[in-house]
């Protein structure tokens, strides 16, 4: 704003001015109307001392954000603004939280059907849920990576070392906010994914036991389990996130804030570039400005890609009975999943994941290379390197097909009828499962619908490999596909083959039921005659 | 005359600094116990090997044979199981990390879905990251009055020999007419709340 229009005023627009300039100050931390519109303009500030750096001190929320930030320090490359989209990640997870908290119930009898109901009968249900655990999957991949960062651009030297600890924990937490989350559902993959997590508790040195019993409730997971996890969920880690976010972000604003890019703190740069990439950047408005368009931005970016892209799984209802083939571990603890299957829970569930996070917690104190560049630290970033190798190694080595293997029946009918995944038939669209019987060597696949037939050459093809290699002498396969009720088929696969030993025919049989995917349970859950799921979906 | 600088550690301590000292010890002791009265209030009514107490599987003449298929009772979380000297009833729980293991009939063997730990016919650890063998549960013959004539030797878990004299010598010590009583009648019975834990493996 240039020029002021110093034309005279009647007392009426004066008072109507003055009045919304009281309202302007009122509002915006004593900022006046004239202000709020040079904000907005891109003007400079309007008056001395620079109103906006007051609202910093008087507006609580401004005042835990910076005035101004060193401008290399706002570039995009440098931070990749992991750390904003942690904190924007955590708020969308309270907001959904709450409102998912309106219609969950933490009880085994209720959880399974109020998930279904809000999946079903809620409008936007659905998404919310979608959402809540899109989100929750992106805030363990961007506060990983945020670290990552950290580490890469040495940002944890001299006062940064606590904030760096502050962060491990914060990772932790987030950790544990995606794994007692996983137990709502009171589905089979977090039934069995929390008894394993409890039992890894086991493993803790003298108070394991205690430990177990208390995050289970009872000798296995019950009522008091499924309320333990839910009210760890919903309370004790919020707050301790909460706080501890609050001591990490404090750390960052006041008292070191964001690290340059090594380069300009200590590589050759011509002195006027280096003096550029220095300068101070006001927070407001340009700052907040690029930060609300990210925020917008990153919403939608959710809802579009829980609308179309991603749907929060859903298996059948838990059984404390059975657990399932080919339990899973989600993708971020794949890796433990890999070295449990390296030996007991003592050493490879607590004894290595604690050392590894120690390790963590110490980089800032192990670290003793004077230099930030990353051409000056070839031991840290290949050591960084051989982690991210070794992650990737112990999480191919958690996935189910890695050290489990099933009979040759149970591998063939687990990859033709999955208990839980959507694969094999499952992914077969309803309208091309025609009812009939169909025999393996006598159908012809290509007489089958386009979706159908090459699951069913999959399925031939495994039991002659099978019948090849003499896991299965003489195998027979039987599929049957059967109106079961409107809108649901079911589909039963009988193997036969001679007992090796000699001891006769044997045979394995598995039943599957397929909802129709089409119907308005769109998006059901997969269930098998094995789980005492609910039963199957009304018309 | 002493200087006075003031030394790095003052060793004397003030009657106020004392009772700082004091006052400090009894807020940690507060503490304490208010953590303690916590934990215990948090603490789930949980005693070792407890469960959903005795099974009755059936007649004894029904009980598995050796060479046959072990019998699953999903509810008691345990297969009866003959695999060769007598009955052993086995806790369905991975030693590892508490998964529900299954019967692969083709290999004769207990395997695990979650880590892929694999345990013989009589429960012993074969493959797999498990550190010892499957646990087992008492299993108790009883003679149709309700009496229990034999039982699993808690100390070591050895399989119930149940064909020929065990359990009719064993009747017969305390009842004379149970010895003429054909044993076939006598019900096999499991006791979940005893858990015998499974061998060390290797």
């Amino acid at each position: 704003m240039t020029a002021h229009t110093d034309e005279p005023k009647t007392p009426q627009s004066e008072s109507a001015a003055a009045l919304l300039d009281r309202a302007a100050r009122a509002a915006a931390a004593g900022m006046s109307a004239d202000e709020l519109r040079a904000l907005l303009r891109g003007d400079p500030p309007t008056d001395r001392p620079n109103p906006r750096y007051r609202a910093h001190v008087e507006s609580f929320f401004l005042h835990i954000r910076p005035r101004t930030y060193a401008y290399a320090s706002t570039w995009f490359t440098h931070t990749f603004r992991l750390g904003f989209f942690a904190v924007f990640l955590a708020l969308v997870e309270a907001i959904t939280g709450i409102l998912l908290m309106l219609y969950y119930v933490p009880t085994p009898a209720g959880a399974y059907a109020s998930i279904w109901r809000l999946q079903t009968a809620v409008p936007w249900g659905e998404v919310l849920r979608d959402v809540h655990r899109l989100a929750a999957e992106l805030m363990v991949a961007v506060v990983a990576l945020h670290m990552l960062r950290t580490f890469l651009t040495r940002s944890y030297k001299g006062p940064r070392a606590f904030t760096w600890i502050t962060g491990v924990v914060l990772l932790v937490l987030t950790l544990l906010f995606a794994f007692s989350g996983y137990l709502l559902p009171w589905d089979q993959l977090a039934y069995w994914a929390v008894t394993i997590g409890s039992s890894m508790a086991d493993g803790v040195p003298l108070i394991g036991p205690r430990l177990r019993d208390l995050l289970r409730g009872a000798a296995v997971i019950g009522p008091d389990g499924l309320l333990c996890f839910y009210q760890l969920h919903i309370v004790l880690l919020p707050l301790l996130a909460a706080l501890l976010l609050g001591v990490h972000y404090y750390r960052v604003a006041r008292i070191h804030g964001i690290s340059l890019p090594a380069r300009v703190e200590e590589g050759d740069m011509p002195e006027a570039e280096r003096q550029a990439a220095r300068r101070k950047v006001d927070f407001l408005p340009d700052l907040l400005t690029h930060e609300v368009v990210l925020a917008v931005a990153a919403t939608i970016a959710l809802i579009v890609a829980a609308l179309f892209f991603y749907d929060a799984p859903l298996q059948s209802h838990a059984d404390p009975l059975r657990t399932p083939l080919e339990a899973e571990a989600p993708w971020f603890f794949l890796w433990v999943q890999g070295l449990l299957k390296l030996g007991n829970k003592t050493l490879m569930g607590v004894a290595i994941p604690s050392a590894l996070l120690a390790l963590l917690a110490l980089v800032p104190f192990l670290d003793h290379n004077p230099s930030r560049l990353w051409r000056r630290r070839p031991l840290a970033l290949t050591l960084a390197g051989v982690a991210l190798i070794g992650f990737g190694v112990l999480s191919y080595m958690g996935s189910p097909s890695y050290g489990i293997t099933l009979p040759a029946a149970t591998e063939i009918s687990q990859r033709l009828a999955p208990e839980e995944h959507r694969a094999g038939l499952r992914a077969v669209p309803f309208a091309q499962l025609p009812v009939g019987v169909y025999v393996v060597g006598k159908t012809d696949p290509a007489t089958l619908p386009p979706a159908f037939a090459p699951v069913f050459a999959d399925l031939a093809r495994r039991v002659d490999a099978a019948t090849a290699d003499g896991r299965l002498p003489d195998a027979r396969a039987l599929l049957i596909i059967e109106d079961w009720q409107t809108g649901l088929k079911r589909a039963t696969l009988r193997i036969g083959w001679s007992d090796p030993a000699g001891a006769g025919p044997r045979t394995f049989e598995r039943t599957i039921y397929l909802p129709d995917a089409a119907g308005s349970h769109a998006r059901g859950p997969a269930r098998s005659a094995q789980s005492s799921a609910l039963s199957a979906p009304p018309e | 005359m002493k200087t006075n600088t003031t030394p790095l550690f003052r060793t004397s301590v003030t009657r106020r600094e004392f009772l700082g000292y004091t006052w400090l010890v009894g807020l940690a002791a507060l503490s304490y116990g208010a953590l303690r009265a916590g934990v215990q209030a948090a603490q789930a009514r949980v005693r070792d090997g407890e469960y959903g107490g005795v099974f009755n599987m059936g007649p004894l003449a029904e009980a598995p044979i050796t060479g046959g298929e072990p019998v699953s009772e999903p509810a008691g979380r345990f297969w009866l199981h003959d695999p060769g000297a007598g009955l052993v009833s086995l806790h369905k729980a991975c030693t590892h990390l508490d998964c529900l293991c299954d019967w692969d009939d083709q290999n004769r063997q207990f395997v695990c879905p979650c880590h892929g730990s694999r345990y013989a016919e009589d429960g012993a650890h074969i493959a797999g990251p498990a550190a010892r063998a499957l646990d087992r549960f008492v299993v108790q013959i009883s003679d149709p009055a309700g009496e229990i004539v034999a039982e699993t030797d808690p100390a070591n878990g050895a399989p119930l020999a149940v064909s020929g004299a065990a359990p009719a010598t064993a009747a017969a010590s305390e009842d004379e007419d149970a010895a003429e009583s054909p044993t076939a009648n006598y019900l096999v019975l499991v006791d979940t709340g005893r858990l015998i834990p499974g061998k060390p493996a290797g």
